[in-house]
């Protein structure tokens, strides 16, 4: 049955521990301050016993000192007194200066009786048992010593104080007993957010990620708890988003040349036809696969940059070597299509990157600004320091078409790709994805990537990256 | 040469053979792991093609288990995984060559000819196709005992072709090798050059040296 119980209850649970820690700190202290009760009032009581015993054993050795030297008249005034206290069972001894006992009073016990004198004080107190008496060196006018002695049994002290703990007792049992309800139901009060919380987590779907928690506007912890969990839901709905347009456009964009590949064939497989014509056929579909394959590397090398956290490169690459590397590449190009091709770059610049990943930036943007830029036009690549924000500026300025301002800001969009790029003639045709990849290159890179166009004045595409990583 | 391709994919290990067949090399096709490490298919090729994501017992594994036993056979990994920590994680295990899929087999065949060359033939500084004549130590190309010069563009664009006589060399291969890079964007950054250097080679001839096959790349013709 009490395993039973045990196996009952929910350890686990932030509410059962939260309650078992709580009664247990409540109850040790609970224990403290009784046993410090009980301390303090029995010392409290004896003081006062102490007190009042000191006071009587004045008051004789003043009454002594009048009637001194007659020890009669002496032990009569005793007596008298005596006989009020012996109600309460005090008792009173009086001794002469060698310690024989001239008087005691009938409640005398022996062990205070025969309790030997004590020269080296005057006055002090003294427990025999359980006896507590005040005692008292006299000197008479004829300079003869006496010893006063009055006392009682500290058993009826010892009583209240036993009385008290028969209160605190059953305090501290209540106390006990209260303890662990009040703590459980104050856990429960401070856990029922997280239950709370805990219940709309547990309804969060991948597929349903509108759910938020809700905020309490206390501003506690619990309020902060769901503040960071809505913004991890925000990033993440955001991201899953992202993921759902990119596959999307992704299978969007795979269907035009997948949609060539099966007409071709169709039309080729349709009836009987010449040797050129299946030629003819076989170099569409090439066309095209080609076409196909490149756009899934660039698909990839987008989806390795989706871990949006800046990557701390290990290799340092000489922006400038890159560029003129990079333009000798296209150099060909460009002065069979009677475009010039300036460089700007003064000095070498090394920044942290990896260099594949940067000659791919400034092809794709070499690439883009020779394919729409017409013959006798200027392509400048310029690459400047920003000593001000410890930035690279490189830049690719070409006297081409431009790009119309509703389109400026999409087109290091996925897919997105101006009315002039839709073209599928040869020139033109790109994936869509070229500025995409430059934006997720330097992005990763710490960077970041603008780009200012006017319609028949040309397009300048600015990077900046940082040269080194970025503080804070 | 008696080239293995291990691989699962029928119509990617067919099209292979063919292609490999009609290079003028002997082939066998071996469909997964398990079979492979069976039958020593490393043991007893010259080269091998080698998938890394075959059923039963992964490439990698086939890779190193044969490595351990200390066969040397060359071996080019193919796969799609393309990042850069796979392809580590396949040089060591102990590949020669690394190919991300999809490739062009034209490129397959170019690299196991190199692969062929570079473990058979001894460098050599001369290259020598019918009346062209390259040397590589002075950077001089002479056609008939004329001397002709030549861009360093055209230079390593020729000298690629010229290793290759007879095969198709694609625009990415001439792009890594004269540029290391290995860009393949829509712009044809190597078809000005190629026609440049036409130009200076092809001078009183009916054909050209260097032909473009449509769709894969250039061939330099071998007379």
């Amino acid at each position: 049955m009490p395993s039973r119980l045990v196996r009952a209850i929910p350890w686990a649970t932030l509410r059962v521990r939260l309650t078992l820690l709580n009664t247990a700190v409540v109850l040790l202290a609970t224990l403290v301050s009784l046993v410090a009760v009980r301390v303090a009032s029995r010392a409290a009581l004896y003081r006062e016993a102490d007190a009042v015993l000191r006071g009587e054993v004045g008051e004789i050795a003043i009454a002594l000192q009048d009637f001194s030297p007659d020890t009669n008249a002496v032990i009569a005034e005793l007596r008298r007194k005596a006989v009020g206290h012996e109600e309460r069972g005090w008792f009173t001894q009086l001794l002469d200066g060698n310690g024989t006992t001239i008087w005691k009073s009938d409640g005398c016990p022996r062990e205070v009786a025969d309790w030997p004198v004590s020269h080296e004080k005057i006055e002090n107190l003294v427990q025999v048992g359980p006896y507590r008496f005040a005692r008292r060196r006299i000197t008479n006018s004829a300079q003869e010593s006496f010893h006063v002695r009055i006392g009682m049994p500290t058993v009826f002290l010892d009583e209240d104080v036993d009385s008290l703990t028969r209160i605190l007792i059953p305090v501290g049992l209540a106390i006990s007993l209260l303890t662990p309800l009040a703590g459980y139901w104050l856990a429960l009060r401070a856990t029922s957010p997280i239950a709370g919380i805990l219940r709309t987590a547990e309804h969060l779907k991948p597929t349903r990620l509108g759910d938020r928690l809700d905020v309490r506007g206390t501003h506690d912890e619990l309020d902060r708890v769901s503040l960071t969990i809505n913004r991890l839901l925000d990033q993440v709905a955001g991201y899953v988003e992202r993921q759902q347009q990119f596959v999307t456009d992704a299978a969007h964009e795979l269907r035009g040349p997948l949609a060539a590949i099966q007409n071709s064939l169709e039309v080729a497989s349709a009836k009987e036809r010449s040797s050129e014509d299946y030629r003819a056929t076989l170099d569409v579909v090439l066309e095209e696969t080609k076409h196909l394959s490149k756009m899934a590397n660039d698909l990839l090398l987008l989806a390795e940059g989706e871990s949006d956290a800046p990557i701390a490169f290990a290799e340092e690459v000489d922006l400038d070597a890159v560029l003129r590397q990079t333009a000798s590449m296209f150099a060909g190009v460009a002065e069979d299509r009677a475009i010039q091709l300036l460089i700007r770059s003064p000095q070498s610049l090394c920044l942290p990157a990896e260099q594949r990943q940067l000659r791919q930036v400034v092809s794709n943007l070499l690439d883009n600004a020779i394919r729409f830029t017409p013959a006798g036009g200027c392509l400048t690549l310029s690459l400047a320091l920003d000593a001000a924000s410890q930035e690279a500026v490189l830049s690719v300025t070409d006297t081409g078409c431009g790009i119309q301002e509703q389109y400026q800001a999409r087109v290091f969009d996925r897919f997105f790709q101006a009315d002039a790029a839709r073209d599928r003639s040869k020139t033109h045709r790109g994936g869509g994805l070229g500025l995409a990849i430059c934006r997720s290159v330097v992005e990763r890179h710490g960077g970041r990537i603008d780009l200012t166009s006017q319609i028949g004045q040309g397009t300048t595409v600015t990077v900046r990256l940082p040269l080194g990583p970025r503080r804070g | 040469m008696h080239i293995s391709i291990v691989e699962d994919d029928p119509v990617i290990a067919k099209a292979v053979r063919t292609a490999i067949c009609e290079a003028g090399h002997d082939c066998t096709w071996v469909a997964d792991g398990e079979a492979a490490i069976r039958d020593n298919t490393l043991l007893s090729s010259d080269i091998v093609v080698l998938d890394l994501m075959l059923p039963k017992i992964g490439g990698l594994e086939v890779l190193r288990a044969a490595r351990a036993a200390g066969v040397r056979t060359p071996v080019i990994v193919l796969t799609a995984m393309g990042t850069v920590p796979h392809k580590l994680e396949g040089f060591e295990a102990g590949a020669d060559d690394y190919l991300v899929k999809p490739f062009a087999i034209d490129e397959l065949l170019a690299r196991i000819e190199a692969i062929h060359r570079r473990t058979t033939l001894k460098p050599t500084m001369e290259l020598e196709v019918g009346d062209l004549q390259l040397s590589l130590s002075t950077k001089r190309l002479s056609l008939a005992g004329r001397v002709i010069d030549l861009t360093p563009t055209e230079f390593s664009m020729l000298e690629l072709l010229m290793r290759f006589t007879g095969q198709v060399v694609t625009r990415k291969m001439l792009c890594e090798h004269v540029w290391g890079f290995d860009w393949d964007g829509p712009t044809n950054v190597i078809e000005v050059h190629i026609n440049r250097l036409r130009g200076k080679i092809d001078r009183g001839r009916d054909d050209s040296f260097i032909r473009t096959i449509r769709g894969r790349g250039y061939a330099l013709a071998t007379g």
